[in-house]
């Protein structure tokens, strides 16, 4: 009962902040009264979320559907944006999008590490070129793009090749019955291992380091080698004297 | 309730969406950002994968998150290095636009 009260009241203030965003005349759009109580709105739904669900499963299914749609929505936003600026927002939105589906499979290191790494470094990287090379305001080579029905089709076959295939018959993926044989371990949708001889399971930060330093421990030298050689590389390139092929470059 | 197929789901329909961009956009710096759309794809779907593979003794196995991490590693040096040069063309020709640089085409 106090829910229904909660719903309605949230419906009325969504329906007055989409009221106080709609373009009316010839007034700024995007008021910041409608802007914060959308927000307020969202946030508040997204919160009363896991409420309406019974069990952890559904929630999990439901916080996954939203991280997802808004990672394709945002991605279809970067490749369509007409100003560059606002593409690399939207990819930032992609690549948070994404750490949370991360975080929901409790892959907490891959997320985190998603965001400081690509939001952080990346994409600051990004917008700093763009605004180093951009600076005459909106060309004309980001209003056109080349062949959009060719570039469609060919995103359409390799969309519906490859989730056609994946989708077609939902075995497990090992093939010596290791899958099967665990069926606790492939109902729990966690990233976790077992320190041998402990009974305490093992952060996911843990298992991740023991594995990195364990297993992988050459192909994390030679990782090291990869950056070492690329910021060296970087460097080289960035100290080139050009000839300008141009009398003044902008 | 295994999430590899959703992973692998969404990790391909981010890829596609990346290969579109690279294919149609004229921007040399969205062009490049949209192979970091593909790489976002490609951590995704090996998160998936690393949801159902089992170390040899049946404990859930890191390799598919530490890959993840290797790809960032690439992914990040991939990028330094492609605005370098994206930097060096700009200074060479004074404009961003694919369709200029197409003297290799005989």
């Amino acid at each position: 009962m106090a829910w229904l009260i909660v719903v309605q009241m949230l419906a009325v203030t969504g329906a007055l902040a989409v009221y106080l965003l709609l373009p009316k005349g010839e007034a700024a759009r995007g008021s910041p009264p409608g802007v914060f109580i959308g927000l307020l709105v969202t946030a508040a739904l997204l919160g009363l979320l896991p409420t309406f669900f019974g069990s952890m499963g559904q929630m999990r299914e439901a916080y996954f559907f939203i991280f997802a749609l808004t990672a394709i929505l945002s991605a279809v936003r970067v490749i369509t944006h007409r100003r560059p600026v606002y593409s690399a927002l939207y990819f930032v939105l992609t690549v948070l999008a994404s750490a949370g589906m991360l975080l929901l499979v409790n892959a907490q290191f891959l997320g985190i590490a998603n965001i400081i790494i690509y939001a952080g470094a990346i994409l600051v990287t990004y917008v700093f070129v763009i605004m180093l090379a951009m600076q005459s305001g909106a060309p004309e080579y980001d209003h056109t793009s080349r062949e959009p029905l060719a570039a469609s089709v060919a995103g359409l076959m390799f969309a519906g090749l490859v989730l056609g295939l994946v989708g077609m018959d939902a075995k497990p993926l090992t093939g010596n019955g290791l899958a099967t044989a665990a069926p606790a371990a492939a109902t729990q949708p966690t990233i976790s291992a077992t320190a041998p001889g402990s009974p305490v399971p093992l952060t996911n930060l843990q298992s991740v380091g023991l594995a990195l330093l364990g297993d992988y421990a050459v192909s994390l030298e030679v990782a090291g080698l990869l950056l070492l050689v690329a910021m060296v590389g970087g460097l080289a390139i960035a100290r080139r004297r050009t000839t300008s092929d141009v009398e003044e470059v902008g | 309730m295994n999430y590899t197929m959703h992973f692998l789901a969404v990790g391909t329909i981010l890829f596609a969406l990346g290969l579109v961009g690279f294919l149609a956009r004229r921007n040399l710096i969205i062009i490049f950002l949209c192979t970091e759309i593909m790489f976002q794809g490609v951590i995704l779907t090996l998160t998936g994968f690393a949801l159902k593979h089992l170390a040899p003794d049946r404990t859930p196995d890191a390799g598919g998150q530490a890959f993840g991490l290797f790809l960032l590693v690439v992914a990040a040096a991939e990028a330094a290095l492609a605005l370098a040069l994206v930097v060096l063309l700009f200074r060479r020709r004074g404009t961003l636009d694919a369709d200029k640089f197409a003297m290799l085409n005989g």
